[in-house]
């Protein structure tokens, strides 16, 4: 792993300088990110190096390639030593047809007018872990997404995969959260959980959705129907063979998703916008071990306002039901706050996030504070810890305390 | 020797003159909405217009931040102003797209980062734009409005100077004094006064071109904010007029679009 590490860091050097040269023919735009954090669960130290290349060409007038390449090393526990992808490639192409766009390839969907969490994004994944100081990155599907204008104030959205993005878990990841939940009585049958076989069953339908928007004089508004999976895997079965060993399998739930979104002038209070989200979800019938995880249609949603006051303090706070990991009759209320300060004569601005059952008043904080030592470079430094015991709505975030340390260049 | 006759032609001759030099004078005694029709008759015409230009930002320390932009506007009915900017360096707001319709009547901002477009409330319109003395508000609005009240306060050989007073409630200036150019009826000079009458920032077009038939456009403009001493320097690159775009350009469709 060391060596796939170190090899990672070396290609990246070599790429850089490749691409600092001027000879590319493709517009490119690239980000080095250097991530490091000591958690307190595991009092490990981890290393992420990511090389992040936009690029698009112009092939004829209005038909562009564009794309996204991820170039990635690291030493975290559950992590890929060393990954190299295109996040985003895809042909997009303005007015092929008359008021019609088009994007083909492997895409990005951002359905939902939030700022975090929205329950209406559920074409692409996010990557297993959760941001609550910035916008959530997605991971790239396989599709085709079409825009139809009519007029300049009322957009016809549609979109279809011909197959589930799910979130990318490590298979070790699921191992040890699953087990620890699911099979607390497997070493009393005489079963090694770390000769478990764990199964995944794909989804097979097609993923669709349409969305149509209209821009009224004060609001935006939109409704929207999806109709896919679940992209976080649910467990299915556990099955013990007759040589004592067990095989784990999960698989993606079907939904059905109705949804409503607004974002524009927050009624009564001059200088904030109002963004929000409703989601009425049906879910597949789906139980494990003869408990239902999901049965009956649910909602999700998030609402929320910013505001930036004369001194450039920067708020931005709302209400969320139902977080992202929770689905069905788990949902439950929040509140969350991200806030940041400006100073006119410093480059350092501090920040914090926190977010707050309401439920049993569990909280997780980020506290930090980002630091521009250039106008490409900048940096950062945070510390989240989290408030409540092992039985509480966020406790699954426990893992995640620790001290965050970044850099970033852009060039 | 001086007869009847000859003192009338002198008498009709000193009427002649005087009437001449109050004529003259009575010429150039313009009012402030004549100034401003001329100020007006001189800028250049135009449907649309493409501007490439460079923002400079200059902080209170002298530290400059040098911003690239792109920036396309169309007149719309009732003169409001329709306008699409994109940063094209530095590699931080590379790519961060505002659009404001009519005057800020609805404003979208779309940022790389979030992948998709994001309506800004229309009274968050105060708040400046992207680290620049520009609120939202400045780069929408047209203080030469018609609708607005104007008054000549007073003139010197070089300069017109008018106070102008929105008439417009929503605005968060109270008035403006423009500084207009005698010689060429162009505005020199902006001074804005926020809501308590206290003069918070100074626009001043430090350089013009004039085309063929007299025309001008501000090629370098300045704008300091005086509660904290910052300053932002526009220098225009390079300005088209009348373009072939689209009926559905100024949309945001056109926000994501890699290249305006």
């Amino acid at each position: 792993m060391k060596l796939k590490y170190s090899l990672g860091i070396l290609l990246m050097i070599v790429l850089i300088f490749a691409i600092t040269r001027a000879g590319l023919a493709f517009n490119t735009s690239q980000t080095l990110k250097y991530e490091t954090s000591y958690l307190l669960s595991t009092r490990m130290i981890n290393h992420t190096l990511t090389l992040d290349i936009d690029y698009f060409q112009e092939l004829t007038d209005d038909v562009y390639l564009e794309g996204d390449l991820i170039i990635r090393t690291t030493n975290k526990q559950f992590g890929k030593p060393f990954v190299i992808f295109p996040n985003e490639i895809y042909v997009s192409a303005y007015n092929i047809i008359e008021n019609l766009d088009l994007k083909a390839g492997k895409i990005i969907n951002r359905w939902g007018a939030a700022d975090i969490f929205s329950p209406l994004d559920n074409f692409n994944p996010a990557p297993p872990e959760i941001s609550l100081t910035g916008q959530q990155s997605r991971i790239g599907a396989f599709g085709i997404s079409a825009t139809y204008y009519l007029g300049n104030s009322t957009y016809l959205y549609g979109a279809i995969l011909p197959w589930l993005m799910p979130t990318p878990y490590p298979d070790d990841f699921l191992k040890s959260d699953y087990l620890s939940n699911y099979a607390a009585g497997l070493p009393e049958q005489g079963l090694d959980i770390n000769k478990v076989t764990l199964n995944h069953q794909e989804a097979k339908n097609i993923v669709w959705g349409l969305r149509l928007t209209h821009s009224f004089p004060t609001f935006d508004a939109g409704i929207s129907y999806y109709r896919g999976n679940y992209m976080d895997p649910f467990p299915m079965n556990l099955s013990i063979s007759q040589d004592s060993k067990a095989e784990f399998t999960v698989g993606h739930p079907t939904k059905q998703v109705l949804g409503m979104e607004i974002q524009g002038e927050f009624p009564g209070i001059e200088g904030a916008t109002l963004r929000g989200d409703l989601a009425y979800i049906i879910p597949e019938h789906w139980s494990f071990q003869g408990e239902d995880l999901l049965d009956n249609p649910y909602f999700k949603g998030v609402i929320s306002a910013d505001y930036t006051t004369d001194s450039n303090w920067y708020f931005n706070g709302g209400f969320i039901y139902g977080m992202p990991f929770e689905e069905g009759d788990d949902c439950s209320p929040y509140a969350y706050l991200n806030t940041k300060k400006e100073f006119d004569e410093s480059d350092f601005t501090p920040f914090y996030a926190t977010v707050l059952s309401l439920q049993d008043m569990s909280m997780v904080n980020v506290i930090g504070v980002d630091y521009r030592l250039t106008e490409n470079v900048s940096a950062s430094v945070n510390y989240s810890f989290l408030l409540g015991d092992e039985h509480s709505k966020l406790n699954m975030l426990e893992r995640s305390q620790g001290i965050y340390l970044s850099l970033e260049w852009l060039f | 020797m001086l007869n009847k006759n000859n003192i009338y032609f002198v008498i009709f001759i000193v009427i002649a003159l005087f009437g001449s030099i109050s004529l003259a004078a009575g010429a150039v005694q313009l009012t402030a909405d004549e100034i401003m029709d001329k100020v007006k008759e001189n800028q250049a015409e135009y449907e649309n217009s493409k501007t490439q230009a460079e923002m400079v930002l200059i902080d209170s320390e002298g530290k400059e931040e040098i911003r690239e932009i792109i920036m396309f506007e169309q007149e719309e009915a009732d003169d409001k102003i329709t306008m699409l900017m994109r940063f094209l360096s530095p590699k931080s707001v590379e790519g961060v797209t505002l659009l404001s319709i009519e005057n800020g009547d609805k404003i979208y901002l779309f940022m790389p980062a979030y992948q998709k477009p994001r309506r800004i409330a229309g009274s968050s319109k105060q708040e400046n734009f992207m680290g620049t003395d520009f609120s939202y508000e400045d780069l929408s609005m047209d203080y030469q409005n018609d609708d607005y009240t104007k008054e000549l306060l007073e003139e010197d050989d070089r300069q017109y100077i008018l106070e102008i007073l929105p008439a417009d409630e929503e605005l968060s200036y109270s008035k403006f004094i423009l500084y207009v150019n005698k010689a060429q009826f162009y505005v020199e000079k902006v001074e804005f006064f926020n809501l308590d009458g206290q003069h918070t920032k100074t626009l001043e077009i430090k350089e013009v071109k004039f085309d063929d038939e007299g025309r001008f456009t501000p090629m370098k403009m300045q704008i300091t904010n005086l509660s904290d001493n910052h300053q932002t320097r526009m220098n225009i690159i390079e300005i088209e007029y009348d373009l072939d775009l689209s009926s559905s350009f100024f949309s945001i469709r056109t926000l994501q679009k890699p290249v305006l």
